[in-house]
C-alpha cells in the first residue's frame, strides 16, 4: 500500500462465515481490514493424530476495507479473507464502496510546551488539579512523593481528592470527568514495559531525594498554573520517581506534562465538546 | 469486475449428523455464527445461524476409499508413520503425506501441510426455522437443529458420565469450487461422491450417515458493479449459472491410473 495515493475508498460488507485471524485489524494483499464484530472460537481436529483439538480465534460481524482508488477492481474480486479459505471460512458479502479524503490515521505528535498559553479561570483550575493530582492520599494510592501536599483552593482540593472516584455526581464537580479522562489516557500512553517496582525510586537511582523540600516548593507555586508548569518541567527530582509500581520504568514528570499537553492540544483542535459528553 | 468459476453443486440428506466444533467448550456444540431476522408474511422472527463443518474432510475420505478400491497409491492423512511402541499407522495402499514424486492425485487436489489445496468446499449456513415459507437477506438452509442429552452407563447400569451434543437433520446443499482442476480430476471427484459415507462424530453408533441425492456441474459468472444511490455508492452483485456436461465419468482411469 503506497502512502502517495491521494484518493481512497472505504468498502463495507458483512461476513457470511467467521474470518480466522489472530487480530481484528490487519493488512490483506492491497488494503487494511478492520472487523467490527464479536470473537468466535474455531476448533480443528486432525485425523490420524492423537492430540487435543487446536483452537483458532475468529471474528464475525461487519467488515471495513480501506484501499487506494485504482485498486477497486481487485478488491471487488475478493470473495474471502483469512485462514482456511478452502474449508469455507472467511466468506464476505460486499455492500457499499465510498470515496474518502483522509483515510490514513496519522499518529498524534505530542510536543511538550515550554510554557502554557493564557487560559480562563476554570481552565486554570483544571490545570492546577492536573499537575497536583498525584501528590495527595486517595483511596487507591497514597501520595507519590510520600508526603501529602496541603492545597489551599477548595475546588481544586475536591477535584484532586476524588480523581479515582467514578460514582461522583457531575453537577457538583463538572471538571472531574475531564481530569479522569486525561489521567487514564496519559497513563496508557506512557506505560510501556511491565516491571514491578518496590519503591517510588527509579531502577537506576542511588541518591536520596529530599521529599520535604520538594513538597514545600510545590506548595509555594500552587496558586498559578503557569508557575507550577514551569516548575514541574524544570524539576529533576520528579523525573526520577516512578509513576506506577506495576510499570517500573515510568516517570511521574512525563505523566504530568503529557496530561496537560494532551488537554491543550485537544483545546486547539476544538475537540473538548466531544470529549466532555 | 467479472469472474468465472466452475463448481459442483451437491444435494444430500442426513437423518442425524453431529459436525461439532470440537469439544473445546463446555458442551459439544456446532460453530455458532450469529442471529438473523427472517420474515414470514408480515411478522418477523429471529433464529441462530450455524456453520456446516467437516465437509472437506468427508470428501477427502471418500477420495481415499475410491483410490484404494481402484488400486492407486495415494497420500495418507498424516506424515507420521509409527508410534513410540512400534505400531504402524499407515495401512497398505497409502504412503505418508506429501512423499510422492511426481505428485499423486490426492496431493494435487487437497495439498499438504505446506502446499495449498486447489479446491475449496463451501456451504451456506444452516438454521432451524419453524415456518415453511420464509424470506431472508442472505442465503440460509432450513434444517432441524437441536441438542441431545446422553448418559454413558457401565455394564451393571451405573451412570458413569453424562453429556450434551448438538445435531442437525434434513436436506442440505454444498459447493465444490473446481476451477483449478483438469477435466479428469473433476471426473475423479465426481465418482468419489459415490463413496461418501459419514459426516461428523459418532460414526460407530450410527450417527452422521449421509446420502448423496444428486449433483450438478456448473459454470458460474459473477459480476460486481459500484452504483451511485442517494449520495452513497452501493455494490450490486449478479450471478448467472449454466450447466456443463461431462460425459463418460469413468474415463479418468486411463490417464490418472498412476
Amino acid at each position: 500500500m503506497s502512502k502517495l495515493a491521494k484518493n481512497w475508498i472505504r468498502m463495507m460488507g458483512t461476513t457470511k462465515t467467521p474470518i480466522v485471524n489472530k487480530r481484528k485489524h490487519f493488512f490483506y494483499k492491497i488494503g487494511v481490514v478492520t472487523i467490527h464484530g464479536r470473537p468466535r472460537i474455531v476448533g480443528k481436529l486432525k485425523k490420524g493424530e492423537q492430540r487435543v483439538p487446536k483452537k483458532y480465534r475468529a471474528w464475525y460481524g461487519d467488515i471495513e476495507f480501506l484501499i487506494p482508488e485504482h485498486k477497486l477492481d481487485e478488491a471487488l474480486a475478493i470473495d474471502s479473507i483469512g485462514r482456511y479459505i478452502y474449508e469455507g471460512m472467511g466468506q464476505i458479502a460486499w455492500k457499499t464502496a465510498n470515496k474518502i479524503k483522509k483515510p490514513l490515521y496519522t499518529p498524534r505528535k505530542i510536543k511538550t510546551r515550554k510554557k502554557i498559553p493564557k487560559l480562563s479561570d476554570a481552565q486554570e483550575k483544571l490545570i492546577i488539579a492536573m499537575l497536583l493530582h498525584d501528590f495527595v492520599n486517595t483511596e487507591r494510592h497514597s501520595s507519590k512523593i510520600y508526603t501529602e501536599v496541603t492545597i489551599v483552593d477548595e475546588e481544586v482540593y475536591n477535584l484532586v481528592k476524588n480523581h479515582h472516584n467514578y460514582e461522583m455526581d457531575d453537577r457538583k464537580l463538572p471538571l472531574l470527568s475531564l481530569l479522569q479522562y486525561y489521567d487514564r489516557i496519559s497513563a496508557a500512553i506512557s506505560r510501556k514495559f511491565r516491571w514491578t517496582a518496590l519503591s517510588r525510586y527509579g531502577a537506576e537511582e542511588t541518591e536520596k531525594i529530599d521529599f520535604d523540600a520538594l513538597k514545600r516548593e510545590i506548595e509555594l507555586c500552587q496558586y498559578s498554573p503557569y508557575a507550577l508548569y514551569t516548575f514541574v518541567k524544570k524539576c529533576q527530582d520528579l523525573d526520577k520517581i516512578n509513576e506506577s509500581f506495576r510499570f517500573g520504568f515510568s516517570s511521574l514528570k512525563n505523566h504530568l506534562l503529557l496530561m496537560v499537553n494532551l488537554y491543550l492540544d485537544d483545546k486547539q483542535d476544538g475537540m473538548l465538546s466531544a470529549i466532555s459528553r | 469486475m467479472r469472474k468465472t468459476k466452475k463448481q459442483i453443486l451437491v444435494r444430500a440428506y442426513t437423518p442425524i449428523a453431529k459436525p461439532i466444533n470440537c469439544n473445546i467448550q463446555k458442551s459439544a456444540t456446532m460453530l455458532l455464527l450469529g442471529k438473523i431476522d427472517y420474515n414470514n408474511g408480515s411478522k418477523t422472527f429471529n433464529t441462530k445461524l450455524y456453520y456446516l463443518k467437516g465437509l472437506r474432510g468427508m470428501l477427502r475420505h471418500a477420495c481415499m476409499s475410491l483410490a484404494q478400491d481402484s488400486g492407486i497409491k495415494v497420500c495418507h492423512t498424516s506424515e507420521k508413520t509409527e508410534l513410540k511402541d512400534g505400531t504402524q499407522l499407515i495401512p497398505s495402499g497409502f504412503h505418508p503425506l506429501g512423499e510422492c514424486d511426481p505428485p499423486c492425485i490426492l496431493k494435487r487436489i487437497f495439498g499438504t501441510f505446506r502446499e495449498e489445496s486447489s479446491i475449496s468446499v463451501l456451504a451456506d449456513p444452516i438454521a432451524s426455522i419453524k415456518h415453511k415459507e420464509f424470506t431472508t437477506e442472505v442465503p440460509v438452509q432450513r434444517v432441524h437443529i437441536s441438542s441431545e442429552h446422553r448418559i454413558a452407563k457401565s455394564f451393571t447400569g451405573l451412570p458413569i458420565q453424562d453429556f450434551t451434543e448438538s445435531y442437525f437433520s434434513g436436506y442440505f446443499n454444498f459447493y465444490i469450487d473446481v476451477t483449478e482442476l483438469t477435466n479428469d480430476e473433476i471426473r475423479f471427484l465426481m465418482e468419489s461422491l459415490l463413496h461418501v459415507e459419514s459426516l461428523g462424530a459418532g460414526k460407530r453408533s450410527g450417527y452422521g450417515r449421509i446420502k448423496i441425492l444428486n449433483f450438478e456441474f456448473q459454470k458460474v459468472e459473477t459480476t460486481r458493479k459500484v452504483v451511485r444511490e442517494n449520495g452513497t455508492y452501493k455494490v450490486i452483485e449478479h450471478e448467472s449459472i449454466t450447466a456443463i456436461e461431462l460425459d463418460d465419468i469413468e474415463s479418468w482411469r486411463g490417464s490418472l491410473s498412476t
